[in-house]
């Protein structure tokens, strides 16, 4: 991982209708393509979520992207890139694929395992690790 | 808006039995109503959002908190009401949750429910009505249909029986912003029924891992108490007396002994009539006393009173195909697909055109004529007088007031999407113009005329492939719809031109060949089948409904969507041609008859199935193409059915089914043993011809798999016959019946007259024989294979051999002591029951016994 993300904090993004929780490795990224838009980032796939739909593009770039439903309420709340464009690639970006919409979810800030300090992405376990995120632990808000 | 349908009022049907009143003529209103049950509900999403339409707002909506078969919505009429339709409103985007398939069941008024009549405006139960088992909290619930939690079983209340919960609609909505409407089931046996509760039973979501979603029901109908009053009195009536019927059945079909009661329930007062007379008489004379000649007395004056009549005008016809075989010497043309047919209704000829026979396109021309066979009016060759070159995929019609053929329309490999595409990047232009030729054969003279060498330039339709025309006597014109087009010109200011742009409507005036743009494609069409106007799309069917002067488009494909829905398209009164309306706009002239015409027992979304009109009758005959498989994406099934669409009554009838093949799976045709079937196929030709009331059938693509190449295609002649029960004929068959059992009993040594229970002495086993070849044998048509071998194996009855234990095992009719044992009297009161009840059927439904069993409604109670 790039340095400069070694610093950022990791969010809990929960979807901003139903309360369901989406995700628990989140970061707050700007856009490449367009970095007056902010939203959430993640590593791996959101177990609150399902991909919907069909693969589209934007006029920003040329990123094949698929729009991302909140499984509890079945409202978009962010989209996955398929297939990254070259542009992207070769930018500076963090590996995230998966991005949630500032207007769709709420955040908030994870705390590591003591309970006291917030925990940044230098310190987060790798994916598979991560009790939290994969659905193993105290966090996980979904008993379906 | 509504999107489907308009909800009105209905004709009232005549029943001779049930006088009932029919739909009411009057206006819909809204008709409010309570949320009072549901399954579950998830976040905010409570469902008494539903009543509310705010289409922008996310959180307006119920949305359940698992995606089960058992969520549900139950809404509560605040008045009783016949409910005509129901609005389902959505969110202002597309939306996962947004239920691609649900079911609607209605709870009837009863007549035992305490909400009955006296007491309509009262929202709540009386607290008498409630449970004494019950708490005194519990909330006042009609019981939950027994079919909730596995709808797929078609239980009672799924089939509406008995009264209780009916299914009223089954449904799908678009994912799409757009409100629907959906007319729903308000009548049983033409009695209409006014509703206290409506349960919303959702079956799937867009897609299938998110709960599902209603954002927002309005039901529409009638709730005035007098009209609700006096319906809830003849739905009450119709439910006594179809109890009753059934009742008359049970005890009918159990034991003679029930004879006495069941006089006593027939001549009760206030019991309605519950069947024809006739049968009443005929079910005594037969049944109880063996008068078989009386019987057929009695039948005889079915006949002459127009009765078989009327039950053979509702009966389905049957579809019986015939192949036409080739003579040895006479010529024949080769087997193609994508070719076109036209029948001439003056003549019978057939003319076929043109198609692809797996490695070319093919131009010749040929005619078919009863008794004299094929002959090839033009070889189509490069030589000689200019011709519609090769082609496949174009459109062929018959005027016989100008004596022409029009040809219009056709595909050409090197311009289709990919390959053009491949042609431009290596700079190559492709050879072939993508001019629209427009020709006329004379019909009288023989011989090619260009009407036109490019339509699009007259502005008529690019050229096209899969396209429809049909020819509109009155107006003088041909309306062209559809297809794909191909031209590489640069899309119109109107975007009814252009490379992959799917073609509108057209129509040609033939006496001043002009052409003249009617619709286009709508804007929009590709994201949405919402959109406003008249969706375009290839390989559909279309037909002129002269009677309703509409043309029908059936079905088609669009993108890589297989389309099964079916729309009208209004034309002017008589004699004009129907001119332009802005796309964008609501078309007026358009109207969706049915969105997936599956759901009202007619084809699956497909692609190539061939309509033909019998204008006389006013039936729309499909056959076969590719059809969708339920729930797959795959290319489909190459299918051979036919369906009859009347086109006044709205109603499909599958006449023939014919066995699918699979696509890449191979199989194909059927083999009964008793008649030939026609392979499956798509991409083939279908005509009627109304002289000799026969459908043809020419050609076509049997698909790949089974042991056949990509190449191969059919060249196969056929004709389809519609039998439809004749009244004579179906008397005849009545009475070998009848003469049967009468023989039956015979070898039984019953004898006759007698009463059952009392056999009889023995019968000469000769007397038995010589009524067997005298009676019987002149009531039987020994042309039809099947009641010929019937007929042949009665004879075995005197040894003994067929049902019902004869006696006499591989001897002569004895004495009751052989090995088999003799007939009881249940045995003979069971072979007359069902030899009455085969009988009743030449009867219409509304004058006899139901076809169900009161022993299959009768609720058991399994203790858990």
């Amino acid at each position: 991982m790039h340095p400069q993300f070694r610093s950022k904090v990791v969010c809990e993004v929960g979807c901003r209708w139903c309360g369901q929780v989406l995700c628990h490795r989140g970061m707050r990224a700007i856009l490449l393509a367009d970095t007056t838009i902010e939203l959430y980032s993640t590593d791996q796939p959101p177990q609150g979520t399902q991909l919907v739909a069909e693969d589209y593009t934007t006029r920003n770039c040329w990123c094949r992207i698929r729009d991302v439903g909140c499984v509890g309420c079945g409202n978009v709340v962010g989209y996955h890139v398929t297939q990254p464009c070259e542009p992207c690639m070769s930018a500076c970006n963090n590996g995230h694929y998966w991005m949630f919409h500032t207007t769709e979810v709420t955040s908030t800030e994870r705390l590591d395992h003591s309970g006291k300090q917030i925990l940044t992405w230098a310190y987060l376990p790798r994916v598979e690790r991560d009790d939290v995120g994969a659905g193993r632990g105290a966090w996980c808000g979904v008993g379906r | 808006m509504f999107a489907n349908i308009k909800p009105a009022a209905a004709a009232p049907r005549a029943t001779p039995h049930a006088i009932q009143p029919a739909t009411p003529h009057s206006a819909t209103s809204q008709l409010p109503y309570s949320v009072v049950a549901w399954s579950s509900y998830s976040a905010n999403y409570h469902p008494r959002n539903i009543a509310v339409s705010c289409p922008t707002d996310q959180a307006s909506r119920w949305s359940s908190a698992a995606h089960n078969q058992s969520q549900y919505l139950l809404l509560k009429l605040n008045r009783p009401a016949i409910v005509d339709s129901i609005t389902f409103g959505k969110y202002h985007k597309p939306h996962v949750c947004n239920l691609k398939e649900f079911r609607v069941l209605g709870l009837p008024l009863s007549p035992h429910s305490p909400l009955s009549l006296n007491s309509l405006s009262s929202s709540t139960l009386s607290p008498s009505s409630a449970s004494l088992l019950s708490l005194p909290s519990a909330p006042s619930l009609p019981p939950m249909p027994s079919s909730l939690a596995a709808p797929a079983s078609g239980g009672l209340a799924a089939q509406g029986m008995g009264g209780g919960w009916m299914e009223i609609l089954r449904g799908g909505l678009r994912n799409d912003s757009e409100d629907e409407c959906f007319r729903v089931r308000r009548e049983a046996g033409s009695v209409p029924f006014p509703l206290t509760h409506i349960l919303i039973h959702p079956l799937a979501a867009h897609s299938p891992s998110f709960n599902f979603s209603v954002w927002h029901v309005a039901a529409q109908g009638w709730d005035e108490p007098g009209i609700v009053e006096r319906a809830g009195r003849a739905w009450g009536e119709h439910l006594h007396r179809t109890t009753l019927l059934h009742l008359l059945k049970h005890l009918r079909t159990t034991s003679p002994v029930h004879l006495p009661p069941l006089q006593l329930l027939q001549s009760l007062p206030s019991s309605p009539q519950l069947e024809h007379p006739l049968l009443t008489t005929l079910h005594t004379t037969l049944v109880m006393h063996g008068g078989f000649a009386p019987a057929q007395h009695l039948l005889r004056r079915a006949l002459e009173a127009g009765i078989i009549a009327r039950a053979c005008a509702a009966a389905p016809p049957v579809a019986r195909w015939t192949r036409v075989v080739p003579t040895p010497q006479g010529p024949w043309p080769g087997p193609r697909g994508g070719h076109q047919m036209a029948v001439d209704g003056a003549s019978g000829d057939v003319y076929v055109h043109g198609g692809y026979d797996g490695e070319r396109e093919l131009g010749d021309l040929w005619r078919w004529r009863a008794g004299e066979g094929w002959r090839c009016l033009d070889g189509g060759g490069s030589r000689g007088s200019p011709r519609p070159s090769p082609r496949a995929c174009h459109k062929l019609v018959l005027d016989p007031a100008s004596r022409s053929l029009f040809v219009l329309g056709r595909y050409v490999e090197a311009l289709c999407e990919g390959n053009a595409q491949r042609d431009r990047d290596r700079g190559e232009v492709p050879e072939t113009g993508d001019e629209s030729d427009f020709w006329r054969w004379d019909m009288d003279k023989g011989g090619w005329e260009r009407l036109s060498a490019d339509t699009e330039a007259e502005g008529g339709p690019s050229l096209v492939y899969d396209h429809q025309m049909v020819l509109d006597p009155p107006s003088r014109s041909l309306y062209v719809f559809g297809g794909r087009s191909q031209s590489s010109r640069p899309a119109s200011p109107n975007g009814s031109h252009g490379r992959e742009a799917y073609s509108g409507l057209y129509a040609y005036h033939i006496p001043s060949r002009r052409w003249t743009l009617v619709a286009k494609d709508p804007p929009g069409a590709d994201e949405t089948p919402a959109a406003l106007g008249l969706r375009s799309r290839i390989g559909h069917s279309m037909v002129l409904d002269s009677a309703g002067r509409r043309l029908l488009v059936l079905a088609g494909q669009r993108e890589r969507q297989y389309l099964g829905d079916l729309v009208a398209f209004t034309l002017p009164a008589a004699g004009g041609v129907a001119g332009f309306v802005a796309p964008g706009q609501p078309d007026p002239r358009v109207e969706v008859l049915s969105r997936d015409t599956a759901m009202e027992g007619g084809p699956e979304p497909g692609f190539t199935q061939r309509a033909a009109v019998d204008e006389g009758r006013g039936e729309v005959v499909v056959v076969g193409g590719i059809a969708r498989e339920r729930g797959g994406d795959g290319p489909g099934v190459v299918r051979n059915d036919v369906w009859v669409y009347g086109m006044t009554d709205g109603r499909w009838r599958k006449v023939y089914s014919g066995d699918g093949a699979g696509w890449g799976t191979g199989g194909g045709g059927r083999d009964d043993g008793e008649e030939e079937h026609p392979q499956p196929r798509f991409a083939g030709q279908v005509g009627y011809d109304e002289g000799r009331d026969v459908y043809y059938m020419f050609g076509g693509n049997p698909g790949e798999g089974g042991g056949r190449t990509v190449r191969e295609r059919l060249d196969d002649l056929w004709e389809m016959m519609l039998v439809r029960p004749d009244p004579s004929t179906v008397l005849r068959r009545a009475l070998f019946a009848i003469r049967a059992q009468q023989f039956r009993e015979m070898c039984w040594g019953v004898g006759t007259p007698a009463s059952p229970g009392v056999p009889a002495t023995p019968v000469e086993p000769l007397m038995a024989l010589s009524y067997l070849r005298r009676e019987v044998a002149e009531c039987v048509d020994h042309t039809d294979k099947r009641e010929e071998r019937e007929f042949r194996e009665m004879a075995g009855w005197l040894f003994g051999a067929g049902s019902c234990g004869a006696f006499g095992a591989g001897g002569m009719a004895g004495d009751g002591s052989a090995l088999n044992p003799a007939p009881t009297p249940d045995d003979v009161f069971r072979s007359r029951t069902q030899l009455f009840q085969r009988l009743a059927e030449v009867f219409p439904e509304d004058m006899r016994e139901p076809r169900t069993n009161l022993t299959e409604m009768v609720p058991v109670e399994i203790q858990r």
